[in-house]
C-alpha cells in the first residue's frame, strides 16, 4: 500500500490489510494443525489416536479384559 | 465479479482454481483405501483368524477353532461425511467390541464425543435394544450428527448380526423418517422473505433485514448452531452426500444460497440470514464500524481471500476429509467449542467489527469466495450464452 493511499484513507485503509494477514495466519495454524492431528507427524495416519477412546465406565459384572494395542497403548475395555 | 467486469486474468484464475480442485479430488480418491483386517482384529480381538462370510461381515475364529464371534462394517452419516466403524458381537447377540475406521468430523466434535465416552458407552448393548437417542442413548449437545452416526451403525450392523447370522429375533427397522419440521419452515420463510425484501425496495426494508438477521443470529446461531459451513460444501465435493430425507436443513441451506443467487444474482443467505454475519453486524453497530477501503487494495485482498479459501478446499479433497480445514468460528461463539486458535481468531473478529463492518466476510469466510465463484460461473456462462445465440 502506497503512503498515499494511507494518507488518503487514513488508518482505517490498513485494518483489513492487518485483519487479513493476522486471520489468515491464524487460519493457517488452525487447518496445520487439524492436518497435522489427522496424519500425524511422520505421516501415519493416526484416525486410530483420534478415536482411542477415554477410560470406560462398564459394569464390572461386563468387563472381561482390557485391550492393549502395542502402537498405541491401552485401547478399550473390552465387555464379555 | 460481475459479467461486464469478467476479465481474461479472472477466467484463467478461476479455471485453474477449479482444475485444480478437480486433480486434488483424484489424489485424495486413489490414496484411499483401507486394510481392514487390523481394525476387526481390534473389535474381535479373542479372535485369531478372520472368515469373510459376504462383503462386509466376518466370522472370527480362536485358536482352538471356537466361534469367538462376529464383526460387521458398516457406515452412516455422521456430520462431515460418512463414520465407518467395525461392530463385533458375541454368539448371544451382545456388542462386545467397537471400532472406528474411517471418520470424517470435525475434529473438534469428534474429540468431544470421545471425551463422553462414545462409542464405547454402546459396548453390552443387545440386538434387541431399541438403540435411539433420547430414549435408551443420551445424545451429546452439539454433536448430535457425529452420535446419531455411531449409534446407527451399531443398531444397523449388530441387527443385521443378530438376524442373518445368529437367528435371533430382531425389532422391525425404523422407516427412514422425513426430518421436516421447524427449522427446515423457518430457512424456507427466511430464505423467500429475504429474497423478496432483497428484490424489492420498500420503506420497512431494513428493518426487515434486520428482524432476519437477529433470528437467524438466535435461532440457526445459538439454537441450532448450524450456519453454512465450509465442511458441509466439502462434503458435497467429495460426494458424501447424506440422505435428504434426514438432513434436509443443509439442502435447504445450500440450495437456498445456489436458487437465489443463480435466478437472480442475489445471495440472501449472506445478506440476511448467516448468524454470524449478523453477529458481526451488532458489534458493528456498537463500535459504529464502517466499510471503506481503497478499491485497488480491496481486489488484492480479495484475491488473497480466495487463495485462502481454495487452499482450504484442496486440503480437504485431498485428505478427502470434509471438515479438516474448516477453520469457521461458528462453533466458538455459538456452542463455546473450538481450538484456542478458532477463539482468538474470534476475538479478532468480532474486535475488528467494532470498526470495520464484516471483517469476516469480506476476508475470510469460505461462503464468500463461493459466492463468489457461482456469480463468476454465472456472468460467464450467461455471455457465453449470449455469444452462441
Amino acid at each position: 500500500m502506497a503512503s498515499g493511499e494511507v494518507k488518503k484513507w487514513g488508518v482505517r485503509a490498513l485494518i483489513p490489510v492487518v485483519f487479513l494477514v493476522v486471520g489468515g495466519g491464524l487460519v493457517l495454524v488452525e487447518i496445520g494443525s487439524n492436518v497435522r492431528e489427522q496424519l500425524g507427524a511422520d505421516g501415519e495416519d493416526l484416525d486410530a489416536v483420534l478415536v482411542k477412546p477415554p477410560a470406560v465406565s462398564l459394569p464390572d459384572s461386563l468387563v472381561e479384559s482390557t485391550v492393549v494395542d502395542p502402537e498405541l497403548g491401552e485401547f478399550g475395555v473390552r465387555g464379555k | 465479479m460481475s459479467a461486464a467486469r469478467t476479465k481474461p486474468r479472472d477466467r484463467i484464475l478461476a479455471m485453474l482454481a477449479m482444475a485444480t480442485v478437480i486433480v486434488a479430488w483424484f489424489l485424495g480418491y486413489s490414496r484411499h483405501a483401507a486394510d481392514l483386517l487390523p481394525y476387526l482384529e481390534r473389535a474381535l480381538p479373542e479372535a485369531d483368524r478372520f472368515e469373510s462370510l459376504s462383503g462386509d461381515t466376518w466370522a472370527g475364529w480362536t485358536v482352538d477353532s471356537r466361534l469367538a464371534g462376529y464383526v460387521q462394517i458398516g457406515a452412516a452419516d455422521g456430520y462431515g461425511g460418512p463414520l465407518q466403524m467395525a461392530v463385533a458381537l458375541d454368539t448371544g447377540g451382545t456388542v462386545i467390541g467397537i471400532t472406528i475406521i474411517d471418520q470424517v468430523e470435525t475434529p473438534t466434535f469428534i474429540g468431544k464425543v470421545l471425551r463422553e465416552g462414545y462409542p464405547q458407552a454402546l459396548l453390552g448393548r443387545s440386538v434387541g435394544d431399541p438403540l435411539l437417542l433420547g430414549q435408551d442413548v443420551d445424545g451429546i449437545s452439539g454433536a448430535t450428527y457425529t452420535v446419531s452416526a455411531m449409534v446407527e451403525n451399531v443398531r444397523r450392523t449388530s441387527r443385521d448380526i443378530g438376524e442373518s447370522r445368529l437367528g435371533l429375533k430382531v425389532p422391525a427397522p425404523h422407516p427412514r423418517s422425513l426430518r421436516f419440521g421447524w427449522p427446515e419452515i423457518m430457512l424456507i420463510a427466511m430464505y423467500l422473505v429475504g429474497f423478496l425484501n432483497l428484490r424489492y425496495a420498500w420503506p420497512g426494508r431494513a428493518w426487515l433485514r434486520w428482524l432476519s438477521l437477529l433470528m437467524g443470529l438466535v435461532m440457526i446461531g445459538f439454537v441450532l448452531n448450524q450456519p453454512l459451513t465450509l465442511a458441509f460444501l466439502n462434503r458435497l465435493l467429495l460426494g458424501f452426500w447424506p440422505a435428504w430425507q434426514e438432513q434436509l436443513y443443509w439442502y435447504l441451506l445450500v440450495g437456498g444460497l445456489l436458487l437465489f443467487m443463480l435466478i437472480d444474482d442475489r445471495n440472501v443467505y449472506c445478506d440476511s440470514i448467516c448468524p454470524f454475519g449478523a453477529a458481526q453486524e451488532c458489534v458493528g453497530k456498537i463500535g459504529g464500524a464502517r466499510r471503506e477501503t481503497d478499491a485497488r487494495v480491496a481486489t488484492r485482498l480479495k484475491w488473497a481471500h480466495r487463495v485462502l479459501v481454495w487452499l482450504a478446499v484442496v486440503t480437504a479433497l485431498v485428505l478427502r476429509h470434509p471438515s479438516i480445514s474448516s477453520y469457521e468460528v461458528f462453533g466458538a461463539l455459538f456452542d463455546f467449542t473450538g481450538s484456542r486458535v478458532l477463539f482468538v481468531l474470534l476475538g479478532l473478529v468480532l474486535l475488528t467489527s467494532l470498526v470495520y463492518r464484516r471483517p469476516w466476510c469480506r476476508y475470510l469466510c469460505p461462503i464468500t469466495a463461493f459466492a463468489d465463484l457461482i456469480r463468476f460461473l454465472r456472468s460467464w456462462g450467461r455471455d457465453q450464452w449470449r455469444r452462441a445465440r
